[in-house]
């Protein structure tokens, strides 16, 4: 590589000192090379841009070919996008199932704090379900209640449960060949959730809701559950969690 | 070749010819892609306006460079940007020379161009691209590419001088 190639490199990139460039300019008036060597440049860039824009004409082109596509494509495109998601919602739902069962990232302070027993934080696994079953006098733990799921019912605690039921659904859905419309479906579940605006008032009800446990140990045992369920949900979600249990443990008590 | 006929039309074909050479006397000017292309398009406005003014013995490259170079430095007293580096007629000589020394018609050097371009490396390739298709400096491409300025340099100019060779090469085949 020549020294006046990199000179005309450092002149396209506006690199030059006001001493280079008047260097340049004499060397440019006094030869020809270099003149012919500077123009050839400009012109294999000019070149250059309307080929690289031309390409990227093309493939904005396909793209937009391709978004409004016709009804053969569009069929292609939802097989594609149907085949993806069966690989990718399986594995997203084993990993689901691997994650939730761990104790959250939560600290023993912060577990405390939400009063959950340091006891069942030093149990592993299997030992916090066995002894949350047994202190909730459960022989085994229903995920969701019929009547909660029912269309008619309505409120907070019913859009929640048909929000964790969603995600069984999809999983059905996926056997079913019904994806894209249950996926939309979460997705306007998950809508109504957000847009309920009710953190306040859940915040109050979870408060509450310890307050009606028998024990503060119960309270603290379904607080857990609520952070195993939900590890990584918000305050919102863990009360909403805490409400739905609360309703599901009472109703069980009923029973 | 500078007999034509001086209607709007022809004026603004010829134009359209000559793009390649105008939008490198831009960049000549500018040293910067995007600034060129906006200083191109300024000018094609008045090329599109002031076509009257040209006279049918005038050449047309003479009369559009001083129309790009008016508009640029239109846009220099209005921006208070710094003056170009090179005396005018220096840099209206590089590019008309280069032109002059070129053979065939511009189509066929584009394609061949566009051959010529996938013989490069993927690396050098990106270097091209980011530098003239989107227009970042080369401090920036330097940092994207992980490589340093100079070399990054000698990349862009060691692929332009490439192109360059494949392009003649190609042409005399």
């Amino acid at each position: 590589m020549s020294d006046d190639q990199v000179l005309i490199e450092r002149f396209l990139d506006n690199a030059l000192s006001e001493a280079d460039s008047a260097a340049l300019q004499e060397r440019l008036m006094a030869e020809p090379d270099l003149r012919l060597a500077l123009g050839r440049a400009l012109l294999t860039l000019a070149g250059l841009r309307e080929v690289l824009q031309a390409q990227q004409r093309q493939r904005s082109k396909r793209v937009r070919r391709a978004l409004a596509g016709g009804p053969a494509f569009r069929i292609t495109f939802l097989r594609v996008a149907a085949a993806v998601l069966l690989v990718l919602l399986p594995l997203a739902w084993w990993q689901l199932g691997r994650s939730s069962p761990q104790v959250p990232d939560a600290s023993p302070e912060l577990a405390t704090s939400h009063g959950i027993d340091g006891d069942l934080l030093a149990m592993d696994e299997a030992a916090q379900l066995e002894h949350l079953r047994q202190q909730a006098g459960q022989q085994r733990h229903e995920p969701l209640s019929a009547t909660l799921l029912a269309p008619e019912t309505t409120g907070d605690t019913a859009l929640l449960f048909r929000h964790q039921a969603a995600a069984g659904l999809v999983r059905a859905a996926i056997v079913q060949g019904r994806v894209v419309d249950l996926l939309l479906a979460e997705e306007t579940r998950s809508l109504a959730l957000i847009q309920a605006g009710q953190e306040p008032a859940l915040r109050q009800a979870a408060q509450t809701l310890a307050g009606q446990f028998a024990s503060e140990r119960q309270a603290g045992q379904v607080r857990l559950l609520a952070f195993r369920i939900l590890p990584r949900g918000t305050p919102r979600d863990q009360a909403l969690i805490l409400i739905s249990l609360n309703e599901d443990l009472q109703g069980r008590n009923r029973l | 070749m500078h007999m034509y006929d001086v209607g709007r039309d022809a004026v603004l074909r010829r134009a359209l010819a000559e793009r390649p050479a105008l939008w490198a006397y831009s960049l000549g000017l500018t040293r910067n892609p995007q600034q060129a292309e906006d200083l191109f398009q300024e000018s094609h406005v008045v090329i599109c306006g002031k076509w009257q003014q040209l006279r049918p013995d005038q050449p047309f490259l003479a009369w559009a460079f001083t129309i790009i170079r008016l508009t640029w430095l239109a846009s220099l007293h209005d921006k208070h940007r710094r003056m170009a580096p090179l005396k005018d007629e220096v840099l209206e000589r590089c590019v008309q020379e280069a032109v002059d020394d070129e053979e065939g018609p511009q189509g066929d050097r584009l394609a061949r161009l566009r051959a010529c371009l996938e013989q490069l490396t993927p690396r050098a390739r990106s270097a091209l691209d980011l530098r003239y298709a989107q227009g970042l400096d080369c401090s920036r491409i330097a940092q994207r590419l992980t490589m340093g300025v100079k070399a990054l340099y000698q990349l862009l100019s060691r692929s332009r001088v490439m192109l360059e060779d494949c392009v003649r090469r190609t042409g005399t085949t």
